[in-house]
Formats: structure tokens, C-alpha cells, sequence
């Protein structure tokens, strides 16, 4: 009997409308173990070829909880998206829909309750030919007509979907800009946060899939359960020791935008500077004394650091938004010029709303007013708007242009990289992304580890992937759990590894841990070779070999194309991988029993 | 030194693990293997050493503006009083509404109790406390006729189920016996003891309801998306 694992997963055939069960490979979940893990096998397996478009039904949309999903211990409450990324592409495509994988994932209860329905991935295939809700009451797997859901922003949808289904059930949505295929539209769920990175909003709503609604509390077998109980108090007692419980509990990630300014790190203007004289307007202290109103967790977990509140003055007064988080603080704060709370807390709240990847969105507008205060965008361009840093009404209107595609908002949907691509070789240079995904709320010049962290995320310019070789594997490891990084953070893995082994009765210890981490990297890794991407897209926007930051506490700072090189040299070699193409080598891939999978 | 003292808590997870559940050694032991530090046992999130014991009839009243939604009290009351992870057994539930609220509901052990009124004589299943007032279910005697859950579900705080087979009542909370779980679990501590000389009938209502009053006055600026 497998533990840790219902055995089935759940698929959708969107244009039969019809659902079945597979059974889950068992000699695959030992490899792979779930989550991200699970779902790059899972994407390897269901796309034989390259360069299918992601936009098409032959995309396999899936989301994935793990082997410890549902369990009532803090860390694993999320679920891993895992797709064809809607927003990449390699520098020199040789198939015009090349693009790589994306995985991405939301914390909330989605993922435990998913898990809990009885299925250990739920796999969407095809599209509807008319807009659906998918709603999955354990055994019961129904689609219904979105009707005029469809359209709806998605606090509307959440709340009118919560109010029909009722409170138990738990709710993923898109948002119009999903709907309207924006590249870099995410997923809504229930904790105001979003599965941002890679577009695959823009996926399930060219599906014509607008929410799925999941209720289940069934638990699997369990390897271990009394081990799990006492290993439940044991990461209790751990959290509550860690150094930084009481202040996360309280602020959550909102601190680091101070902190992130002090060390030069924080995403200014379009990424010219890391450090910003407004910053202590945009978080605390102004967030917890004017604006929170409650603390919401995700499951299982006490350090609920999602804030929740609403703008009680001044122009944006009303507004409910999440946060600041830190990556949605940074990129539609700083990195766009803003100097006003109540402007900061309305761009989240809309950008939510239309269901758009803050991060993206952050960046997409940063480069919209550095091109326009460079004279390569003008006015005439931008349908009568003159963006301006900070200019809140206007960047609102923006938003609103790119999730329903009106005007300039038609090529702004498309991202940086084909934006810049359609305005002109003026505008490349000011693209900040790497391998077509828009770069995060971390700066590079004073700290190059995030050269190598955005260089060689496999989902393209992502900050959650690490600094190092063994890091990447660890943290992709906490990926195929579902596991947050924040709880990671305070920690560490070895209570992860401990649960795994309780849960499943496999034998889970660091070796382990680091091989699975290793395989899923390199399998990702194939499968973005396979697309055509190569070294040169490993790097940053050569921008940053220009960019000196002129103020602030790392003044001075730079990054060299120099530097640039011997970061991805030195990569590769402790990869194994060949330097001059990066691809993974014959020997490396045997060491990780994927050479089969490669001709 | 550190003090060791003995609370229900360690004694049911005690019985949970296999241990034998009374012999302070086992479960000495057993507390020390689950904290890596002694001395952090006090910042526990359990707050095993607040443990409060109901001497009089009491409920348990959440604050639900200070709720994060975690679910630790729900995973606790399965894992306490059912040895379960099912949740759909947890005596005490939370529920999700946009704009974001989170609804823990439970049973808030009315006077008047129409659930023990509408019991069918013949199976008498259900029966109130007279030491905590809580009222119990004795599932043996539940046939399964649903006259409690609708009473409830129409007047109260609907928080009476049916369990997976349809064949019993669920949800009634019985107080852990005058200990609750999930009152020492709370990581927020937004779930208090009352005695019931405040009548625990009115603070009964749906979630639902909870959060359509809650709403307008934690987001008093109203919705505006």
C-alpha cells in the first residue's frame, strides 16, 4: 500500500467534460516525491515534443500537493502549479511557441484540501469550449457553466463562488487578465496571494476555466501517524524558538523592504538603483498603524503572515489589498516610483483583482516609465497617458489597459522582452528579464548571488531558486513538499526529511534529499534544452553591466560582464554540465537515472 | 531544573504515540524526545502551561476578529478527540469568506439546547454535561435521523453534520471533558472559556451570518474592489 499517497489523480477533459482517475506512478512519486518534483515528471511525460504552444489545449494545466499535503504540520500548505510557462522564450527560438516549463506555486488551504478530496494531482487537459467552473467535492467532480462569473474580478468571483458552494470549500480563480490570455497572468486564491510566476492565469484561461472549487478532508494512509503526531510538536516547539518568530507573526515579509533598502537590494525605478528615500512610506510603520486590520494564515501554520487591510485615507481610501509582501512592496512600489501608501496598497489590490502576477505587472510598469522618461515611449504611444514615476491614477489605468488588452495594453500583455520586442531595438535594452520572465523584487549590483538565483531559475528570472548548487537542490526539494520558504527559513529541512520518511516509510535523509532536488533540476533543465534554451540565456540583461547605483548606502555598486561570465563558468562545472552549451553531460544524467529519458 | 508537569495534553498524545499514558516517566520522556529545548516547552504555541479546567458549565466563545484561520484548533480536536487527521470529524471548523474573513465555528452549547429537545425520545442520544455543560452525544444511541442538525442548522450555529457513512451525528462539542485542546492550541488565543451564566444561544449563528456582520465592521469602508 503506498503511504503518503491517495494513489489516484484527478483529470479533466475540458472538451468532453468528463473526468477520470489515473493511478499515480509510485516508482515515480519515490523519485520525484510530488508538488514541483512530480509535476516536471508529469509535464516531461504528457509533451513529447518541443514547442507546443502553451496557450493551446494540448497544455496540460496541473496542480500538485505533495506527500505531506494535508497533514496538520506547518510548511506544507502549498500546491505547486506546474505547466508550459505562458511567458518565456529562449533568445534564438528555432519553433515560435518555444518556451519553458513553469512552476508556481500558492500557500493557502487549496493544496491540503485538494490532497484531502483523495487525489495526489489533478491534471486539466484540452479546453471548454464554452467558460466553466471546475468544483471537486471529494468523489464528486462536476463542471458548470461560468456564466457571467466569467468577466468578474477576483475578489467577485471568490466571493460569490464561497457564498453559492459554501465556506467549506476551497477556491482558485483567474482574473480578467487570465481570461484575456495577459502573459503573465497568475492564479487567485483564497488568501489574497497569487501563483504568479510563468503565466499560468494566461494557461487556464485559454482553457476557458475560470475557478476550481475543491472540499475533502479524507486522510491518506499514513506510514508512521504516531510519529507524525509527536514530529507535529516537535516543529511547534522548533517555530516557536526561532529567533524570529514573534516579529515575522506580527509583520510578516513586510520588514524586508527596509531591509532590503539598507543593503542596496531593493528593485528601484526600473532597476537603475537599490535603494529608495521612500521606503519607510510604502511598509511599516504606516501598514500596521493605519491599514492591518487581521492576520490570515495558511494552513496548519501560526506564523500568518498575510496581513490584511483597507486604505482609511486620502485618494485610495476603501481599498482591501494584501500586504505589502514583500515582492508586490517592491516591484509596484519602488521599482515603479511610488512614494504614497495608499497608491502602493491600491496598485496590489487592482493587480489581485485583475488576477495579474504583481512581480511581472511591477516590472512590466517600471519599464514603461523608464522608456517614457527616455523619449522612446511617448505619449502618442501610450493612448494619451504620460507615465510618470509614481503617477499612481496613471499606472492604474495601465493595469487595466494590459488585463483587458485595450490599446497599448495589447503589447504591454505580452511582457517586457516581446513588448520591447515590438517597440523597437531602442526599447531592448530596458527589458529587465531573464529568458522572457520578468525579474523580481531583488536587486543585482550589490549583491551577485541574484545573478546566478534569476540566471538559472529554470522558470526563467525567478528569486526563489537560490544561490547555490546545494541550495537549488534544497529548496526544490521543499517544492515537490509544497512547503513555504518562510518556514523553511526558520527550520531548515530536516523536519521535512523526518516527515517524509514518517509519512511515506521511504528513507528520507540529506543524501536523499539533495539527489531528488538534483534529478528534478536536471530533468527541468532537459526540458528547457529541449526548447532550445542555451548559456546565453542564463544571462542578465546586459544592462546590468552599465547600471552603478548613484545613491544610497551601496552607491557605486556594479555588476560586470566579466563577473557575469565566471558566475555561470564556475556554475556549470559544479553542475557537470558542458560550459560552452550549459547542457547537462552524458555522465551527470546516468549519475541521475535520466539518460533514458534524453535520445 | 526543569519542572515537569503533567497536563491532559501529554496524556492524550501519550495514549496517541503508543505510550503508556499515565506513568509520568513514559510521558516525561515522550515530552522531552517532542522539544528539542526544555525550556522552550513555555513558548510552545500549545501553552501546555495554561491549561484551564472547566469547574463550572461553561462554552468556548471565539474571537473572531482575531482569528488568522490557521486551523490549528481544528487539526488539534481530530488528532485529540478522534485520533484522526479527517477534519470533517473536528469539532470545531473554520470557514473562509471573501473579503477575507476566517469563521471558526462550534457548538456554543445553548440553554435551551433544541438539539436535546428534538432528540427522538426512543434514542436519547443526546444529553447535557451537568459538570461543564457541554452537551454530549452518545453515538451509539444516534439513529441517525438529522432532527438535531436541522434545529440547528436553521436556529443555532449549523454546526451539527452527518459523518461520512450518513449514518451519525457529528460536531457537538463535549469540552474534552473540561479540558479543551483547542483552546490551549490556539496560537492566537482567540478562543475563550465562559462560564454559562452568559447563555452561549446568544453568540449562535451561522458563519455566514458571523461574517456578514464582521464584515462591516472589520471592513468598514465597505467592499470596494
Amino acid at each position: 500500500m503506498a503511504h503518503g499517497y491517495s494513489g489516484k489523480i484527478l483529470e479533466i477533459d475540458l472538451a468532453a467534460r468528463r473526468h477520470s482517475l489515473s493511478d499515480t506512478d509510485m516508482k515515480a512519486a519515490e523519485q520525484y516525491l510530488g508538488g514541483r518534483g512530480l509535476g516536471i515528471k508529469t509535464l516531461w511525460d504528457r509533451l513529447p515534443a518541443a514547442g507546443i504552444d502553451a496557450l493551446s489545449p494540448a497544455n496540460p494545466l496541473m496542480f500538485w500537493p505533495g506527500p505531506l499535503s494535508g497533514l496538520p504540520l506547518a510548511g506544507p500548505s502549498r500546491v505547486a502549479v506546474v505547466t508550459k510557462a505562458a511567458n518565456t522564450s529562449p533568445a534564438e527560438p528555432n519553433l515560435p511557441h518555444a518556451s519553458t516549463l513553469t512552476w508556481s506555486s500558492i500557500g493557502g488551504h487549496f493544496g491540503p484540501t485538494l490532497k484531502q478530496a483523495g487525489y495526489d494531482g489533478l491534471i486539466i487537459n484540452g479546453r471548454a469550449d464554452r467558460p466553466v467552473i471546475l468544483i471537486i467535492d471529494e468523489d464528486q467532480v462536476s463542471l458548470r457553466n461560468a456564466g457571467d462569473l466569467w468577466g468578474q474580478l477576483t475578489s467577485v468571483a471568490l466571493a460569490r463562488l464561497s457564498r453559492e458552494l459554501g465556506p467549506d470549500f476551497r477556491i482558485l480563480t483567474i482574473g480578467p487578465s487570465g481570461e484575456n490570455g495577459v502573459r503573465f497572468a497568475g492564479i487567485t486564491g483564497d488568501v489574497k496571494r497569487t501563483t504568479a510566476r510563468g503565466g499560468a492565469g494566461a494557461v487556464m484561461g485559454a482553457k476557458n476555466l475560470k475557478a476550481i472549487a475543491v472540499r475533502g478532508s479524507r486522510p491518506v494512509p499514513l506510514h508512521n501517524a504516531d510519529g507524525l503526531i509527536a514530529l507535529r510538536g516537535n516543529i511547534t516547539s522548533l517555530l516557536a524558538a526561532w529567533n524570529n518568530y514573534a516579529h515575522w507573526r506580527r509583520w510578516g515579509a513586510t520588514p524586508l523592504l527596509l531591509s532590503a533598502d539598507k543593503a542596496g537590494m531593493l528593485t528601484t525605478k526600473n532597476y537603475r538603483e537599490g535603494s529608495w528615500a521612500a521606503v519607510d512610506k510604502l511598509g511599516l510603520p504606516t501598514a500596521e498603524r493605519e491599514f492591518w486590520l487581521r492576520h490570515t494564515a495558511c494552513a496548519f501554520c501560526p506564523l500568518k503572515c498575510v496581513k490584511i487591510g483597507q486604505v482609511t485615507t486620502g485618494s485610495w481610501r476603501g481599498a482591501i489589498a494584501e500586504g505589502p509582501g514583500y515582492s508586490a512592496g517592491a516591484m509596484l512600489g519602488s521599482n515603479c516610483g511610488v512614494t504614497d501608501f495608499g497608491g502602493l496598497m491600491k496598485l496590489i489590490s487592482r493587480a489581485d483583482d485583475l488576477g495579474l502576477d504583481p512581480i511581472a505587472t511591477g516590472n512590466v510598469l517600471g519599464f514603461v516609465m523608464d522608456l517614457y522618461e527616455q523619449g522612446i515611449l511617448r505619449t502618442t504611444d501610450l493612448d494619451g497617458l504620460s507615465p510618470t514615476w509614481g503617477d499612481v491614477p496613471v499606472l492604474l489605468q495601465l493595469l487595466d489597459k494590459i488585463a483587458f488588452r485595450q490599446g497599448c495594453g495589447e503589447f504591454l500583455a505580452q511582457g517586457v522582452k516581446k513588448a520591447a520586442a515590438l517597440i523597437g531595438s531602442a526599447a531592448v535594452p530596458f527589458a529587465m528579464h531573464v529568458k522572457g520572465q520578468e525579474l523580481a523584487g531583488w536587486n543585482v549590483p550589490a549583491s551577485h548571488d541574484f545573478a546566478l538565483v534569476y540566471g538559472t531559475a529554470n522558470r526563467g528570472g525567478s528569486h526563489q531558486d537560490g544561490a547555490s548548487i546545494q541550495e537549488q537542490h534544497r529548496r526544490t526539494f521543499l517544492d515537490a513538499l509544497c512547503v513555504c520558504r518562510f518556514v523553511y527559513g526558520a527550520i531548515g529541512t530536516a523536519p521535512y526529511q523526518r516527515a517524509v520518511s514518517l509519512a511515506t516509510g521511504w528513507n528520507c535523509d540529506d543524501s536523499s534529499m539533495l539527489l531528488i532536488g538534483e534529478r528534478i533540476w536536471n530533468l527541468e533543465k532537459i526540458f528547457n534544452a529541449r526548447e532550445g534554451f542555451r548559456r546565453v540565456d542564463d544571462k542578465l540583461p546586459a544592462r546590468f553591466n552599465e547600471i552603478s547605483f548613484r545613491n544610497g548606502p551601496k552607491a557605486g555598486a556594479t555588476f560586470s560582464a566579466a563577473k557575469q561570465e565566471s558566475l555561470l563558468d564556475s556554475y556549470y562545472d559544479g553542475r557537470g554540465w558542458d560550459k560552452k552549451t550549459s547542457l547537462p553531460t552524458a555522465e551527470k544524467l546516468t549519475s541521475l537515472g535520466l539518460d533514458k529519458l534524453v535520445k | 531544573m526543569s519542572r515537569i508537569s503533567f497536563s491532559r495534553r501529554d496524556f492524550v498524545l501519550g495514549a496517541l504515540v503508543g505510550t503508556v499514558a499515565g506513568t509520568g516517566i513514559a510521558t516525561a520522556l515522550l515530552r522531552k524526545r517532542n522539544s528539542p529545548d526544555a525550556s522552550n516547552a513555555s513558548t510552545s504555541v500549545f501553552h501546555t502551561d495554561r491549561a484551564a479546567r472547566i469547574t463550572t458549565p461553561s462554552f468556548i466563545a471565539v474571537d473572531h476578529a482575531r482569528c488568522s484561520g490557521c486551523r490549528i484548533c481544528e487539526a488539534e480536536c481530530a488528532l485529540v478527540r478522534e485520533r484522526s487527521f479527517d477534519y470533517w470529524r473536528s469539532r470545531i471548523r473554520a470557514h473562509r469568506f471573501e473579503p477575507p474573513l476566517d469563521i471558526v465555528s462550534l457548538c456554543a452549547g445553548c440553554a435551551d439546547a433544541p438539539c436535546v429537545s428534538v432528540c427522538p425520545t426512543e434514542a436519547a442520544a443526546l444529553s447535557r454535561d451537568s459538570r461543564t455543560g457541554a452537551i454530549l452525544l452518545n453515538e451509539s444511541k444516534c439513529i441517525g435521523c438529522q432532527a438535531c442538525l436541522r434545529v440547528c442548522a436553521k436556529d443555532r450555529s449549523a454546526v451539527i453534520r452527518m459523518s461520512r457513512d450518513g449514518k451519525k451525528a457529528l460536531g457537538l462539542c463535549d469540552l474534552c471533558g473540561g479540558d479543551p485542546a483547542c483552546v490551549k492550541a490556539c496560537p492566537e488565543q482567540c478562543l475563550a472559556i465562559v462560564p454559562a451564566n452568559v447563555d452561549g444561544k446568544n453568540l449562535a449563528a451561522t458563519p455566514l451570518v458571523i461574517a456578514d456582520q464582521l464584515s462591516r465592521s472589520i471592513y468598514r469602508l465597505g467592499r470596494n474592489p
